[in-house]
Order: C-alpha cells, then structure tokens, then sequence
C-alpha cells in the first residue's frame, strides 16, 4: 500500500521538481560554474559594461543573487541564477571572496 | 566506474609515455623532465577558450596550438557588419603572444589526423606527434543539397557563414536599389548559430531603411520553427512593418535549386521566388581531419571529457560535434572548452573526473538598439550520456525599449569578456 502511494507521489515531485544544476551539496565542482560565468565575469580585465563579481563583498553578493532569483522579470541574470540553490550562490559567494 | 576510466587513462598515459620515449630519441635524455604533450586544433572559440584554459597547467604540459590562419574573424557581431554598424576590423583577432608565450603556435594547415599513430600531417607534409590532442575545427557545408549551388556559385553569391565574408555580405546589401526584394535561405537544424539568420535579416532590414530604402524580405525556411521567433516577429513588426516575409517549410519554404541566371529560388512546392540579393546559407555538417571518417555529420563524444566515442585520446569542442541539446554558438563552445580543459588536465594528471555544468547565451539584434537573448544551463543525463538542457528562456516578449538596450549592453559586454577570455 505504501509503494503504491510512495511511487506515484515520488514521480510527481520529480515532475514539478524546479531544475536546479545540483541536487546535492557535492554533486558539482563549484569551479565547473565559476568557468561559465566567467564568459562574462572574468577575473581580469572584466568589461566595463558587466560588474565583476570579484570586486563583491560575499554576503552582498548572496543577496544580490537571491534578489535575482526573486524578480521574476526575465532578465539575463534572473534566468542565470534561478536554477541555482543556496548552498550554490553561497560556494559561489566563497569562491569569489576569497580570490578577491 | 570512475575508477576504471582513471586506471585506464592511467594505463594509457603510461602506454603514450613509452610510445613517445621510443618515437622520439631527443626525449630520452630527459625522461625526469618528461611533460605531456598536448595539440589543440583550431584557434577559434572552441579551441581557443580550452588553450586559455589548459595554459593555466603549462607548468606540467607542453602545450601546441595549430591554426590555419593568424587572423581570426568573429561570427558573433559579423551581422552587425551586415548592418553598416560595426566595422570588421573590430571582429578581428588574433592569439596575443603576451598571454601565450608557453604556447607554441604552429601556423599551418591540417591534412588529416592518423589518431592510430598519434600524428597530424599537414598540408606541406610536415608531421606532429601528440600525447593528446584537441579539436575544434568548425563546421563544414553540404554543397550538394541545393540543386545549381555549389563552391562555385558561392563565390559569387556567398553565404558570409563565417566571420570574414560579412563585408562582402554588406557590399552586395549597400549595391541594392530602392524596392529590392531580398530572399534568405535558412538551413535546416543543426547549423551554427540558430538565430543567426534571423538577426542577419533583421540587420539587412535596419541597414536598407537607415538609408531610406524600400524593400522586401522573404525568409525561406528550411524549418516549420526557429528559436526566438516571437521575439524576432515582434521586432520585424515594430521596427520593420510590412517588409518581412516568413515562410516555413511546410508553407513550401524549403530550397531546392538555385537558378542562378534568373535570380531565383525554387522550393520543394515548386514555387519559385525572384530577388535582387540571394543569401543561401547551407546546410551543415562537421568539418573533417580524419582518415577513413565515417559518415555521421557531427563528431560523437563523450560529454564529461568530450573524447571522441571512436578516436581514443582526441578530444573534440564547438560546432564540430554533437552536444545533445547545446546549440552550435561560440558562448556554447566556451563553456565546452573549459569542461574539457579541467577534465582533460584530470586524466593527464590522473585526477578525478568532474561533473561538468554548461552553460549558454545567443544573443540577437534586430536593430543597433534593440537585442533580445535565449539562454540555458545544461548538464549531463547519466542515464544516455548526453547532454541535456535544464529549460530554455528568453527575453521577455513585453520589455520595453529601455530593457531591449540593457541587453544590447549586455551582449556588448559578453562579447568584450569572451574575446579577452579566449585571444588574451
């Protein structure tokens, strides 16, 4: 009785499962994130258009990162960061901080 | 299962080490002092992103790079060219030797690769050994698949699919009189760039009425859809009324045969269609370096180390190969580079494979002003091995024109990063 409820409840949250680029705190190399977004926020020489994420203390980072997620408004960074959880946007908080 | 791939890269870097020692004396007095040897093929976005990135272990590899030509010239911003907005000069790059001084650049031309003896041969019959080797060849074009169009009559009708041809593209847009129809062939998936030809027409379209002209646009699809279409649609409406012209191929859209004398284009409904300007962009497919290839169109990888499924220690990035649902874009071949620079560097150095995350970004301008993107992350479904998209989405369709210039901004801003990113 219980399979029988668990396997469809189990197929339906996978379903309306939100994407999210890790399901586990371990599953992705920070680093294999930080490379893409380096295609547009690299760590010198960045563009003058494009803020660098170097330059960011790591808690106002996190914010500006759940800001985005939160403003549903289809901009580029909104996109970008809404499959991203927050142990993501705090490894990535991390990772900046302490090359900065 | 990781295990076993590491033991075997392990057993073959040891195998590649002796194969090496043998084939080449010099090296034996310096055995301590061996270092991997690895060649990237091709000097663009793809080849380029994982040369910026490999060279960050030049410390424990020799690093080649072979490229054909010492100028390179964008496809990013080439229709902005086309447009009469940007100058080519300002697509042109070439590998700053500041930043690659480890590197060594070998400017030749690739005859083919014997991936059995680990060696490339090139056009002038001079040889180079590899330990492990990276390609990024581009993409190569079906000449035969529209009847009358071929090589030939491309010389004098270009396609301008590459960065270099968009000045003769404008030539031929700014030779055009006032009430021009102009007919664009749109190649069928896949294709380097998917909204490219979209943005190209948009871009002859903003240049034809900067200078007052009227004009027609016929876009003959080879598909019944293509990304971004809302957005283009809406923009075409805004910016351009009336003179776009969109018919899919279930309309009758796709080409078959170019009639090059009457300037003309005849679909597969047998309807035939007249312009003052033809611009054919082909159907593609990879560009080949091996011997005795087989017939897939795209190279198959493995998309955790992108190792070729049946050259052993060849690795492939960009448009060349099949990458599941990543679109053939330059933002597309970056971010397969540096997967495959850090998990190439993790066999060489018999290090852990990672699970690689991907990302991309098109960018499109329907006028200097006016840009819109489609963007997605990616990742590796264990269960097929492919490549998988976590959802696409795109600009939205109600940005006004303030937020249609943030983008603009944006895109300008990507292109500055990833240039300084990949040529230094």
């Amino acid at each position: 009785m219980i399979n029988l409820l668990t396997i469809p409840l189990f197929l339906c949250l996978l379903f309306f499962q939100k994407p999210v680029l890790s399901n586990s705190k371990d599953e992705i190399n920070i680093k294999m994130i930080v490379n893409n977004c380096a295609s547009c926020h690299l760590e010198n020489n960045h563009s003058e258009l494009i803020p660098s994420f170097f330059e960011k203390e790591r808690e106002v980072f996190i914010k500006q990162m759940i800001d985005f997620q939160k403003i549903n408004d289809d901009s580029i960074m909104h996109r970008i960061t809404k499959v991203l959880n927050l142990d993501d946007i705090r490894a990535l908080a991390d990772y900046y901080y302490e090359k900065k | 299962m990781k295990k076993n791939k590491i033991n075997l890269n392990k057993r073959r870097f040891i195998k590649t080490l002796g194969i090496s020692f043998l084939s080449f004396p010099f090296l034996k007095g310096v055995r301590a002092n061996y270092r991997p040897k690895v060649v990237i093929i091709g000097g663009g976005f793809g080849g380029g992103s994982c040369l910026s990135y490999l060279q960050k272990f030049s410390n424990q590899l020799d690093i080649f790079l072979v490229e054909k030509n010492k100028y390179y010239y964008t496809c990013p911003y080439s229709n902005s060219v086309v447009g009469g907005f940007r100058s080519l000069k300002d697509n042109k790059f070439s590998l700053n030797n500041l930043k690659y001084n480890d590197v060594k650049l070998i400017y030749n031309e690739v005859k083919f690769i014997d991936s059995e003896k680990k060696i490339i041969k090139f056009s002038n019959d001079e040889f180079l050994n590899y330990d492990w080797l990276v390609i990024s060849p581009g993409i190569d074009f079906k000449w035969d698949d529209i009847e009358g169009y071929n090589i030939e009559t491309n010389k004098n009708l270009p396609h301008g699919w590459d960065g270099a041809d968009a000045k003769i593209i404008l030539d031929k847009v700014n030779s055009l009189e006032d009430n021009s129809t102009i007919l664009l062939s749109a190649p069928d998936y896949p294709y380097r760039c998917p909204p490219a030809p979209y943005e190209r027409a948009s871009l002859i379209a903003y240049n034809l009425k900067k200078r007052g002209m009227r004009f027609k646009i016929i876009i003959l699809d080879s598909k019944d859809s293509f990304t971004k279409k809302k957005l283009f649609f809406k923009a075409w409406n805004e910016l351009y009324p009336d003179s776009f012209e969109w018919i899919s191929r279930s309309q009758g859209g796709k080409v078959i045969k170019l009639d090059y004398k009457n300037k003309s284009l005849i679909t597969e409904t047998g309807q035939k269609f007249k312009g003052e300007f033809i611009n054919i962009i082909p159907n593609q497919k990879k560009k080949n370096l091996f011997l005795n290839d087989n017939d897939n169109d795209w190279l198959e990888v493995n998309p955790s180390t992108f190792e070729l499924r049946n050259h052993k220690s060849v690795h492939a990035v960009g448009d060349c190969i099949n990458a599941g649902d990543m679109p053939k874009s330059a933002f597309s071949a970056n971010s397969q580079a540096k997967v495959c620079a850090e998990n190439l560097k993790n066999i060489i150095l018999d290090k852990e494979i990672l699970n690689p995350v991907f990302f991309n970004t098109c960018y499109s301008f329907a006028a200097p002003n006016y840009v819109f993107s489609i963007s997605s992350w990616y990742k590796v479904n264990k269960f097929d091995d492919k490549i998988v998209s976590l959802g696409t989405s795109e600009s939205n369709i109600n940005d006004n024109k303030l937020q249609r210039n943030i983008e603009v901004e944006h895109s300008k801003g990507w292109y500055q990063t990833i240039t300084k990113e990949v040529f230094g």
